[in-house]
């Protein structure tokens, strides 16, 4: 059996969303998942996107709102730092 | 909706027209808006489908280079977030991120949602958006390109790496 590292998993994880992986492909995804936390959040989150694209794209972000006037998150302000970095991520305090 | 079609087709003009030929549909086309559904989502369904035919029309404008060129540094950042044996780095592993029904009900949400796409480089934008929004299949996006299939798969896995790293960035670690 293949043994598949967490960059090899993260291709994968993308190529599932678009075509049929061949089954060794699906094997080893599945046992890299059992034990990689990291990877699976990787999954997870890629469905996300993809829901959250899927709500986008039938026009109902915008139109959004808390129905009970409510934040679930903390209303911090986002600001795109034009210096970002993907090596030294900026840490948001929480 | 100038907003919705901008972000697809990256051309104000070309998005004006879009809008304009879905606008004149919805016109022409009002008694048939069956109440099934909100307006909003029928307008935008004939927005959408507008945009896919634009884009099917459209000349092939994508060239690899440009697509590569789109990648360039981004390969490098890629590695960076992995260790030699190609294991996340303890800093950049993926988090859980909070509920998704619920932060798809934030409109904190939405506008780091926004910004993360706005973000994607243009070409490498171009096909995510035409997978991930306009629903094509990624062999009619490869067809439509003129990209090879492995092209076409490396361009969606650094889109919704870049886009997940933003998002996680930006919402995905405030509650924490």
């Amino acid at each position: 059996m293949i043994m598949l590292n967490c960059e090899q998993v993260t291709v994968l994880c993308s190529d599932e969303l678009d075509r049929r992986l061949p089954v060794t492909d699906r094997v080893a995804l599945r046992l890299h998942m059992m034990m990689c936390k990291g990877c699976s959040n990787y999954r997870a989150q890629l469905g996300v996107i993809r829901a959250a694209m899927r709500r986008y794209a039938e026009g109902g972000a915008s139109t959004i709102e808390d129905e009970d006037g409510t934040r679930p998150w903390p209303t911090q302000r986002f600001s795109p730092d034009p210096n970002y970095s993907f090596a030294a991520r900026p840490a948001l305090a929480g | 909706m100038l907003r919705f079609a901008q972000l697809q087709l990256r051309d104000p003009h070309a998005a004006e027209d879009v809008v304009q030929e879905a606008i004149e549909a919805a016109l022409v086309n009002a008694e048939s808006f069956a109440h099934r559904s909100s307006l909003k989502t029928w307008v935008f369904a004939i927005l959408k489908n507008k945009i896919v035919d634009h884009i099917r029309h459209r000349e092939r404008v994508v060239t690899i280079s440009s697509l590569i060129e789109d990648g360039g540094d981004w390969d490098q950042k890629l590695d960076e977030l992995f260790v030699e044996g190609g294991f996340w780095k303890r800093e950049s592993r993926p988090a859980t991120w909070p509920d998704p029904e619920a932060s798809m009900a934030s409109t904190q949400f939405w506008a780091v949602f926004e910004i993360c796409l706005d973000r994607l480089p243009e070409q490498t934008s171009r096909v995510f958006m035409m997978r991930e929004f306009l629903g094509f299949e990624s062999d009619e996006i490869c067809d439509t390109l003129g990209l090879s299939t492995s092209n076409c798969h490396v361009i969606l896995h650094r889109a919704r790496m870049r886009l997940r790293q933003c998002l996680e960035t930006g919402w995905g670690r405030l509650g924490e």
